[in-house]
């Protein structure tokens, strides 16, 4: 059966890295600014994690490749908003964590206060889940209130060089495999990860860009 | 009806519970929140502009109620951004007032040698800077240059920015520095 709902395409080949995403997601959902306020690590990259209140971040991926040049690649990190989203089945209520049933986004509700954090977040394979100072844990909402007005997520309609579209699931599918087809005489190595399990499809040139997107499975087993 | 701005984005509400409408149907969290956007969105009054900062001039959505700016975001009928922004521009709603908790509000002054800042009205501050403009104008202007060239000229004051002008008033700013003989007027709206 096809999965119907909306889907996020992040073309990392097209990220320039001006941030705006994380700012208009900041704006939108009215986050407060990162407290304390992050100091220099000798990297672009800022803030240096997600948090309850960043939801949405650009790695700055630096690696060197086979032939020994040096890559440097800018690849988002947020919910991926699964399908079959392992954070809702690790969740002790089904209120706590929900889909929305038209667009497939995964919610944390107030309820997240009352699960263990721990077990959410060993849950998640993408290390997304923060907890606020009261409890409640927070990540991307793939701006429903915006979808379900037909206006795009924040992120997308700011980003100006149209590394983030969002869409009916099939088109941007549909998108990301035209995509990859286009750039690969450059991209040999382009690839779209988890597509069949996850709504932020997201486009990667070469295999330099792919650290950081995963949790450490060593991370997440520690106690 | 004013619509708030936290009223008009209704954050929470995506976390609230379960409402019922006038109607008799049973909304969901996300559909009331939807909802109440869309009449919000309704109701706010749409208003076209220009980004302040860099030359490039991209076209803003500010939506206000009741005076009171509740969202900025790119036009997207807008033919240079076409809706998009970059950082700077992502952030313009801090910019509109009352916005930003971390913005001053009050004129601040630190006078010569002190190591703190005091506050001041502006009915204080503004005679204070027109005082020191004109003592220095009046003390370096200039109506002839060195070969005796007319200049009328002061090259003891001079100006940087604003960053956040628009350009109708970057244009009112130089013609008023201008008019006071003033040859260093620099604006650093570039990045």
């Amino acid at each position: 059966m096809a999965v119907n709902g909306k889907s996020f395409l992040i073309d990392t080949t097209k990220c320039f890295a001006c941030r705006s995403c994380q700012v208009a997601c900041k704006q939108w959902n009215e986050l407060a600014a990162e407290d304390p306020v992050p100091t220099n690590r000798g990297t672009y990259e800022n803030p240096p994690d997600l948090s309850h209140t960043q939801w949405l971040l650009i790695h700055f991926n630096e690696a060197e490749r086979a032939d020994g040049t040096l890559a440097w690649n800018f690849v988002r990190n947020s919910c991926r908003h699964c399908i079959d989203a392992p954070c809702k089945q690790a969740a002790q209520n089904t209120d706590s964590i929900t889909i929305d049933a038209e667009t497939g986004a995964v919610l944390f509700q107030e309820g997240t206060r009352n699960e263990s954090f721990k077990e959410i977040l060993r849950a998640c394979p993408f290390d997304v889940p923060r907890q606020g100072p009261d409890g409640q844990m927070f990540k991307c909402v793939m701006c429903v209130d915006r979808v379900h007005n037909d206006l795009l997520p924040a992120c997308a309609t700011a980003c100006p060089s149209d590394a983030i579209e969002f869409g009916d699931r099939q088109d941007m599918l549909d998108a990301a495999d035209a995509r990859l087809e286009a750039i690969r005489p450059d991209f040999p190595d382009a690839a779209v990860l988890d597509r069949h399990d996850v709504r932020l499809l997201i486009l990667l040139g070469d295999r330099e860009s792919m650290h950081r997107l995963r949790a450490a499975p060593a991370a997440a087993d520690a106690e | 009806m004013l619509v708030t701005r936290r009223e008009f984005l209704k954050t929470s509400a995506v976390t609230a519970g379960v409402a019922i409408t006038g109607m008799g149907f049973v909304l969901t969290p996300v559909e009331v929140h939807a909802a109440e956007l869309r009449k919000n969105l309704q109701e706010a009054v749409r208003t076209t502009t220009i980004c302040p900062y860099c030359g490039v001039g991209c076209g803003f959505v500010v939506d206000s109620s009741g005076g009171k700016v509740i969202n900025i975001e790119g036009d997207p009928e807008h033919p240079i951004n076409e809706g998009t922004a970059c950082s700077k521009g992502s952030a313009l709603f801090q910019m509109a007032g009352g916005n930003n908790v971390n913005r001053l509000t009050t004129v601040r002054h630190r006078a010569p040698g002190a190591d703190e800042w005091t506050e001041m009205t502006w009915e204080q501050a503004i005679p204070l800077i027109a005082q020191r403009i004109k003592a220095t104008r009046d003390a370096t202007f200039e109506t002839t240059s060195a070969t005796g060239a007319t200049v009328n000229r002061t090259l003891g004051i001079g100006s940087l920015g604003s960053a956040a002008m628009d350009n109708e008033e970057c244009w009112l700013y130089q013609k008023f520095l201008r008019a006071l003989g003033m040859v260093y007027i620099e604006h650093q709206a570039r990045n």
